[in-house]
């Protein structure tokens, strides 16, 4: 079978459909080192874990960590055991046995001061109380940032699906090779995702900002910073010049923006 | 040894290359940081929790014993955590007596909010998993079926094909185009 043949099956070998003699011819080439269908391999691997990355999210039952951390020890003979907390395990739920390792000193050393012992409990639950109450408070707020996000990703996968959604890729300019971008737009809705990816952290007073060029004009369309990774998120309600743009640039400005660019150029794409 | 919070923050090749040295609390942070990402992938194959969750742990403890041997030259640490885990779990699915019949039309694979997203996740991978999801979403649904059926159900080409009843070269070209495509979406994401 010819190369180019070959590199056409890597994406179906990477979702594992591949089978029969293809299978066996795709995986005889790839064990002579071919590089290009490798790279493809890797390339496609990695799609396919983001594919995993967009299933729904399942909370693990709370005695799974234990028992995989138990395995873990079982597999490392001699090791002292670590105490690892399950991420749902609540501190307020230890006090318990806590108590009762003191509750024998306790009762002998005050051994007839009973109330001292019922004040004791009764502050202990008040403690738990308090407890139990912060962390209610903290879960309701938890239930109101997933029903933020929950109603963002819905907009955005609507924006996203729309036929009138055009994508434009931004390259690094020779300030910064590595960096990447990517604009998805809708020129009738003027609205926009723009990510960016490697970019170098802006000195300090310093940001990015991202221009539309549209009749060999730049227009502002939103500042925005970058994580320690280099990785930047812009969302853009109205878009200057949607139904006009040419290119998409990014430039390095003083904190807050400026009405025309100044700065040297980070990132830049053509239709 | 790291503490918990300089291990919670660390990039993925730290903290395997931690966990090649046995390090448990990087153990417990990569525990913690892709849990959620096996156990939903092994419950999406198996449709079934208990055995998904003997898949997780099966899934850990081979990351745990192979660490030394991850190479990232080969790919990112979430792919080699991924093809563990879907591969564990078809080898599971297959070997049940009986398979569950794909069928397309019963599966709701546009309804990706069903569940609740997980709240720990930090700000910039929620960001990064809404343009994920949206971007699968946005491939053709014969796209996205037919790579779905691969993925998650196991099934080769041929069997697609036939369930399908679509001719062969269909069912390759959907699958090539569609990744072509989800990559076209997501490129400067991609690995990171």
């Amino acid at each position: 079978m010819i190369h180019e043949k070959l590199q056409e099956l890597c994406p179906v070998y990477a979702a594992g459909a591949l089978d029969g003699e293809e299978l066996r011819e795709l995986e005889k080439h790839l064990k002579s080192g071919c590089p290009i269908c490798q790279q493809q391999i890797r390339e496609c691997s990695e799609l396919m874990a983001v594919i995993a990355q967009t299933l729904p999210s399942l909370e693990p039952s709370a005695g799974l960590k234990s028992r995989v951390m138990a395995q873990i020890e079982k597999d490392s003979p001699g090791s002292s055991l670590v105490e690892f907390k399950t991420t749902t395990q609540i501190s307020g739920r230890k006090r318990p046995s806590k108590a009762l390792t003191w509750l024998p000193w306790a009762c002998a050393l005050a051994a007839g001061a009973a109330l001292g012992v019922s004040l004791w409990n009764l502050s202990n639950l008040k403690r738990e109380l308090a407890g139990a109450q912060s962390q209610l408070n903290q879960q309701q707020d938890q239930i109101q940032q997933i029903q933020n996000q929950l109603e963002k990703e819905k907009g955005v996968t609507a924006f996203l699906i729309s036929p009138e959604v055009r994508v434009t890729m931004l390259a690094g300019t020779p300030k910064s090779p590595r960096a990447a971008g990517k604009i998805l737009w809708n020129p009738r809705e003027r609205k926009a995702l723009f990510y960016a990816s490697n970019l170098p952290s802006p000195p300090s007073g310093k940001t990015y900002q991202l221009w539309v060029i549209a009749q060999n004009k730049p227009f502002d369309a939103g500042t925005f910073s970058v994580d320690a990774s280099g990785n930047g998120f812009l969302e853009i309600d109205s878009l200057s010049e949607a139904d006009k743009a040419q290119k998409f640039a990014v430039t390095l400005e003083p904190a807050g923006g400026v009405p025309q660019p100044t700065g040297e150029m980070h990132l830049l794409g053509s239709l | 040894m790291s503490s918990p919070h300089t291990t919670i923050s660390m990039p993925d090749q730290d903290l395997i290359r931690q966990v090649a040295q046995r390090n448990k609390t990087a153990f417990n942070s990569l525990y913690d940081r892709y849990c959620q990402l096996v156990l939903s992938l092994a419950w999406r194959v198996l449709s079934e929790r208990q055995e998904a969750e003997d898949v997780v742990q099966e899934v850990f403890l081979q990351v745990w014993r192979e660490a030394a041997s991850y190479d990232q030259k080969r790919g990112s640490l979430c792919a080699w955590i991924t093809t563990i885990t879907r591969s564990r779990a078809i080898d599971k699915l297959r070997s049940r007596k009986s398979r569950r019949i794909y069928d397309p039309a019963s599966e709701d694979i546009l309804e990706l909010d069903e569940q609740l997203p997980d709240t720990r996740i930090l700000q910039e991978n929620l960001d990064n998993r809404i343009l994920l999801r949206g971007a699968f979403a946005s491939l053709a649904k014969e796209q996205r079926i037919a790579i779905e059926m691969a993925y998650y159900e196991g099934m080769s080409q041929t069997e697609i094909a036939e369930v399908l009843k679509e001719p062969l070269g269909t069912i390759k070209t959907r699958i090539r185009s569609g990744l072509i495509k989800l990559k076209e979406l997501i490129g400067p994401s991609l690995g990171n």
